[in-house]
C-alpha cells in the first residue's frame, strides 16, 4: 500500500501534528480574547477608563476631608520629599552597582582554550546499484532513475586527545530523516596554557580504524582560542 | 515581608504613590524609557561588525552628555524593569492573584519575562564587546544543544573572520523585534483586566525618571574590550539582572540549564492550577430585579459581566449576564445593584429575602450580608451606652482582620471585597440608631485586593457614583479607614478617635433631642 511513497512528504507530518496544536493553544491563550471582545464593549472600557481617571483626580482632590482627617494621598511633605529622595537614591545605587559588578572570572589567567567544530558525513552505507528492469516496472514512470542509492550514512566517531588524555570522544548520527546529513561536532574545553601535544581521529564509516588522523605539538598563550575545524576535501583536520 | 516592605513605602510616599503597588506599572513605565533612549541610540549605532563597537563608543566617550546618557538610561531602564516586574510578579504570588479566573494574566506573563530577557540579552550582543562575545557565545551554545538548527549557529562566532554583517544584521533585528514582541505580550497579559492602569502616577514616574537620568550621569554605562574571538574573556562585569544564569550555565552546561528554563516555566505555567484550588463563586443575574442599568457592567474590575438584548420579555433593552469564566466572586456587582437594598425585604424570590438583580448565592449573599450586620449590631447592643458608643467595622477578607476588634459595642463582619457592600446598608446600620457609627475599612489604600473596591466605595460615599450613599445618612458617623492586614495598630487608634468623637457628637444630640435605641431588627 505504501508502495511509490515519495518519504519527501513526511515533512507533512509534524505540519499535520503540530499545526493544529499550535493553531488551538494559540486561540485559546490569546486569540479568543481578543476576537471575543465586541465593538460596544471596547467602546464601554475606552469610556471606563477616562471615568476611572476623571474619578481618580476628583478622589485626590477631596482626600483629606474625612471626619477624621483619616485619609491619606500622596507623600509631598518636605520630610517625606527627602524620605523619597533617599529610597531613589537607594534603588538607582542597587540598579547600577549590579549592572556591572560584581566581577565573573570566566577564566583564569594561565587557561587557554580550544573550539572542536566539526561537519562531516559519514561515507554511504551502501553502495548505489542499478535497477533490473522488474524493479523499475514496479516504480512511477516519472521515477524510474536507473541507479538507486541508498542515502543513508555511517555515523560518525571523533576522538581528541590531549597530551595523551582522551578529552573528547563522541559518535554522532547523520542529521535528516533519512540519516543522510553530516554528523555534527561541537565542543569547548578549557586546558592551561603553554606546550600540549594534541591527537586527533576521525572515522567515517564501519569498523575499527580511524579514516584520519592528526597529531601535533602545540605552544598555546594566555587566552588564546584555538579553532579546530575539519574539512575532507583540504585533508581533514584544519587548525586555527 | 512584602506586605512589611510596602507598608514602608506607604509611609515614605504615601499610598497612591507606593512604588512596590506600582510595580507593574513601573515596569511599563521602564519598558517606553527604554525604548525612547534605544529610538535615540539606534539613530546613531553603526549596524556593521567592525563599527558596532566604535560606534557605541562614540556615544559614550565623544557625546557623553546625551548619546552616553541615552546608552546608560537604555541600560538601567531595562534592569529597572527585571526588578519591578520580579518585585510585581511575588506581590501577585503572595496575594494569591494568579489562581481561578486570574490564570490568564498569570499564563501571559510568562512570555513577557521570556520575551524581556531575549531583548535584554540580545541589546548586550550589539554593542560587539568582550561581554558581548560572551553572552553570545554563550546563547548560541545553549541554542545549539537542541540540535535544531543543522549546523551549530555558535560557528558564526568561532574564528575571528567567521563573523559578518549579514548575521550582524540577524543581531539587530531580533533587538528591534524582540521588545517589539514583548510589547505585543504585555498588552495581551492587561487583556482581560478592566481598567487597567498602565502608567505610574506622574509623581511616582517622574520620581523614576529623574533616578535614572542622575544614575546615567552618575555612573553611566561603559563597554568592555573590544570582541576578539581569537582570544578568552576572562575577567567580565555581567549585568546580574539579565546575565545571572551564565555563570551558572559555564559550571552546568546547556543540557541541565534546559531542564531548569522549561522545569521552572513549567512550574510557573501550572501554578494556577496547583493546590489548593480554590473554587469561586460566581455571580448570579435575577432577571426578574435586573432592569438593565448597566451598573453592574460599569463597576465589575475583571469584564465578566455583558449587557445583551433582552431575553425574557420585559420592557427593557439590556440584561446582564455574568461570564462565569471572568467572574472571581467579588461581589462589587453586589453592591453597584441599585435592587441591592435591605429595606426593600421579603420581595425576593427563590428564597430570598432582599431581592437584587444579582447576586452571590453559591458564596455571601446579601441575605447573609443582611445576617451578619444584623448579628454584629445585635451583639454591640447590650455595652451601648453614652460613653461607649455602638460601633459597626465592616471590613474585607483580604484587609485588616476586623474580627480583633470585637469587643463590647464594637463589633465587626467582613466582606469579600468592600465593594460589595450596598450604600444603602450604611444606611440601614445607622436608621433608627440601630448603631451609632459605621466604620469602613478594606485592604490597605491604593491596594485593593479587587482593584476598584476601595476607589468604588469611596465614589458611592462621596455621591460621584451610582449607587449613592442617600442624603439623609449622618457623614460624621460614617467613618473610612483603609488598612492592610499589617495596619492593625493604626485601625485600633482610628477607632479609638471616631468611638471618643461619636460620645462627643451622641452627648451634643442627647442634649437636645431624647435618644432610642430600637434597633428594629
Amino acid at each position: 500500500m505504501m508502495e511509490g511513497f515519495d518519504k519527501t512528504y513526511f515533512f507533512l507530518l509534524p505540519i499535520l501534528i503540530f499545526g493544529p496544536l499550535f493553531l488551538w493553544v494559540f486561540y485559546n491563550f490569546g486569540l479568543k480574547e481578543i476576537l471575543k471582545i465586541p465593538e460596544e464593549v471596547r467602546r464601554r472600557k475606552q469610556q471606563e477608563m477616562t471615568v476611572a481617571e476623571n474619578f481618580e483626580a476628583e478622589r485626590t482632590r477631596k482626600r483629606g476631608k474625612g471626619p477624621l482627617g483619616a485619609v491619606r494621598g500622596a507623600n509631598k511633605t518636605a520630610i517625606g520629599l527627602f524620605a523619597q529622595a533617599v529610597a531613589y537614591a537607594l534603588f538607582a545605587a542597587v540598579i547600577g552597582y549590579l549592572a556591572s559588578a560584581p566581577s565573573y572570572t570566566f577564566a583564569g589567567p594561565q587557561t587557554a582554550r580550544i573550539k572542536l567544530s566539526l561537519s562531516h558525513p559519514g561515507q554511504r552505507k551502501e553502495e548505489c546499484h542499478r535497477r533490473t528492469l522488474k524493479e523499475l516496472a514496479k516504480l512511477p514512470a516519472n521515477m524510474r532513475a536507473p541507479q538507486d542509492c541508498p542515502r543513508e550514512r555511517w555515523p560518525v566517531y571523533v576522538e581528541m586527545e590531549l597530551d595523551g588524555k582522551v578529552i573528547f570522544n563522541q559518535e554522532s548520527k547523520p542529521n535528516g530523516l533519512s540519516r543522510d546529513g553530516p554528523s555534527i561536532f561541537y565542543g569547548t574545553f578549557q586546558i592551561p596554557s603553554g606546550s600540549h601535544q594534541i591527537v586527533l581521529r576521525l572515522r567515517d564509516q564501519g569498523g575499527a580504524g580511524f579514516g584520519y588522523q592528526f597529531l601535533r605539538p602545540m605552544v598555546l598563550t594566555p587566552g588564546q582560542v584555538l579553532v579546530i575545524t575539519f574539512d575532507a576535501a583540504k585533508g581533514g583536520f584544519n587548525i586555527q | 515581608m512584602l506586605e512589611r516592605l510596602e507598608l514602608l513605602f506607604d509611609k515614605l510616599f504615601g499610598p497612591p504613590w507606593n512604588p512596590v503597588r506600582q510595580s507593574g506599572t513601573l515596569a511599563f513605565f521602564f519598558f517606553w524609557v527604554s525604548a525612547v533612549s534605544g529610538i535615540y541610540v539606534y539613530i546613531l549605532f553603526d549596524t556593521s561588525v567592525k563599527g558596532a563597537f566604535a560606534s557605541v563608543e562614540y556615544m559614550t566617550r565623544e557625546q557623553w552628555y546625551l548619546g552616553g546618557v541615552m546608552r546608560s538610561l537604555h541600560r538601567y531602564a531595562s534592569d529597572a524593569m527585571v526588578v519591578t516586574m520580579a518585585l510585581h510578579l511575588l506581590r501577585e504570588f503572595s496575594l494569591d492573584r494568579y489562581r481561578g479566573v486570574r490564570w490568564f494574566s498569570w499564563f501571559t506573563g510568562l512570555p513577557v519575562i521570556v520575551l524581556l530577557f531575549v531583548s535584554g540579552i540580545s541589546g548586550y550582543w550589539l554593542v560587539w564587546d568582550e561581554l558581548a562575545q560572551y553572552v553570545a557565545i554563550g546563547s548560541m551554545e545553549w541554542f545549539d544543544w537542541l540540535g535544531i538548527f543543522g549546523e551549530p549557529v555558535a560557528n558564526n562566532f568561532l574564528t575571528r573572520e567567521s563573523l559578518n554583517d549579514r548575521f550582524f544584521s540577524l543581531l539587530v533585528f531580533i533587538h528591534i523585534f524582540g521588545p517589539l514582541f514583548l510589547l505585543f505580550m504585555m498588552w495581551v497579559h492587561i487583556l482581560r483586566i478592566n481598567g487597567a492602569k498602565t502608567n505610574p502616577p506622574r509623581g511616582l514616574a517622574l520620581g523614576s525618571l529623574a533616578m535614572l537620568v542622575a544614575l546615567s550621569v552618575a555612573y553611566p554605562a561603559v563597554s568592555h574590550a573590544p570582541a576578539d574571538l581569537g582570544t578568552v574573556p576572562l575577567v567580565l562585569d555581567l549585568d546580574w539582572y539579565f546575565m545571572f544564569l551564565y555563570p551558572l550555565f559555564d559550571i552546568w552546561g546547556p543540557g541541565a540549564m534546559w531542564a531548569l528554563a522549561f522545569g521552572g516555566s513549567l512550574v510557573l505555567c501550572a501554578m494556577p492550577w496547583l493546590p489548593p484550588l480554590k473554587g469561586e463563586k460566581t455571580a448570579t443575574v435575577f432577571l426578574e430585579q435586573c432592569n438593565g442599568c448597566t451598573r453592574c457592567f460599569d463597576d465589575c474590575p475583571y469584564g465578566a459581566i455583558v449587557m445583551q438584548p433582552r431575553t425574557d420579555g420585559r420592557p427593557f433593552e439590556k440584561e446582564a449576564v455574568v461570564d462565569a469564566d471572568l467572574c472571581t466572586g467579588c461581589g462589587i456587582c453586589v453592591g453597584a445593584c441599585p435592587m441591592s437594598t435591605p429595606f426593600r425585604q421579603g420581595k425576593g424570590r427563590e428564597g430570598r429575602a432582599i431581592a437584587t438583580g444579582i447576586d452571590l448565592p453559591g458564596g455571601l449573599s446579601l441575605d447573609q450580608i443582611h445576617e451578619r450586620m444584623a448579628n454584629a449590631i445585635q451583639a454591640a447592643q447590650p455595652a451601648r451606652g453614652p460613653d461607649t458608643p455602638g460601633i459597626l467595622i465592616i471590613g474585607c477578607d483580604h484587609g485588616a482582620p476586623t474580627k480583633t476588634f470585637n469587643s463590647g459595642p464594637v463589633q465587626s463582619m467582613s466582606l469579600p471585597c468592600i465593594g460589595m457592600l450596598p450604600p444603602s446598608f450604611i444606611d440601614f446600620a445607622l436608621s433608627n440608631q440601630r448603631i451609632d457609627g459605621v466604620v469602613l475599612t478594606g485592604c490597605s489604600d491604593c491596594g485593593c485586593f479587587n482593584r476598584q473596591g476601595i476607589q468604588w466605595t469611596e465614589a458611592r460615599l462621596d455621591g460621584l457614583r451610582d449607587p449613592y450613599l442617600r442624603k439623609r445618612v449622618p457623614r460624621d458617623r460614617v467613618h473610612v479607614f483603609w488598612a492592610g492586614p499589617g495596619e492593625l495598630g493604626s485601625l485600633g487608634e482610628e477607632l479609638g478617635q471616631f468611638s471618643s468623637h461619636l460620645a462627643r457628637i451622641s452627648a451634643k444630640t442627647e442634649s437636645t433631642v431624647g435618644g432610642s435605641k430600637d434597633t428594629g431588627l
